[in-house]
């Protein structure tokens, strides 16, 4: 098993309740793969540095993974065909809750905002 | 000016002067890890047109700047930060 933080890109149009169906759809994948989901937080909307088809802007959801190697893979490929995934990132981590800290530390700190409007 | 003989006719310029060498320090030197989230913080090490400044300007150690270089390529892919800035798409 490795750790994993992976960030996908949703499409702002997709609204919020679809975003979490989809969310929820992955986590039973990764489930089903025989991982699983430490934790999730949604960083919420922002501008996307570059277009990203055709969007200007992105929704941002982090998920911190436990699983394996080809389960990433598994959950990649399922990324690719999903059409409201905008673009995803993943990387692998040595410890997920200090990733997660990490990341909350940065949010407290207000070096990294939460949500940006248009 | 020729490239690689520039060094000794600057030299030559300078004459007796004695040259006191800047101390050069970046506050990410002491950062453990550089988080390619942290968009504020890697702004600073790129230049407006969105490429990464080299070592010699920011001061960072070879071992510093390896990392940002990551961060800063991690950043780019999840459209944190923009691989060329000014570039216009051609549709």
């Amino acid at each position: 098993m490795q750790g994993y933080e992976s960030i996908i890109i949703f499409d702002p149009e997709l609204g919020e309740d679809r975003q979490k169906e989809e969310v929820d759809k992955y986590r039973q994948l990764i489930t089903s793969n025989g991982g699983q989901v430490v934790h999730h937080k949604v960083w919420g909307r922002r501008k996307l540095a570059y277009e990203v088809k055709k969007r200007e802007f992105g929704v941002y959801h982090l998920m911190y993974l436990d699983h394996s190697p080809d389960a990433l893979r598994a959950l990649e490929n399922q990324f690719r065909l999903d059409e409201g995934v905008l673009k995803w990132m993943s990387v692998s981590v040595e410890d997920l809750e200090t990733e997660q800290a990490k990341f909350e530390k940065l949010i407290n700190e207000g070096s990294i905002s939460q949500q940006i409007g248009e | 000016m020729a490239r690689g003989k520039g060094g000794s006719s600057r030299r030559r310029g300078l004459g007796n002067r004695i040259i006191i060498p800047r101390r050069k320090t970046s506050m990410l030197n002491t950062l453990e890890e550089i988080p390619f989230k942290d968009v504020d913080l890697l702004k600073n090490y790129i230049t407006e047109r969105g490429r990464i400044l080299p070592r010699r300007i920011t001061g960072n150690t070879a071992k510093t700047q390896r990392a940002l270089r990551q961060a800063i390529k991690r950043a780019r892919n999840i459209a944190l930060l923009s691989f060329a800035e000014g570039h216009v798409d051609q549709d």
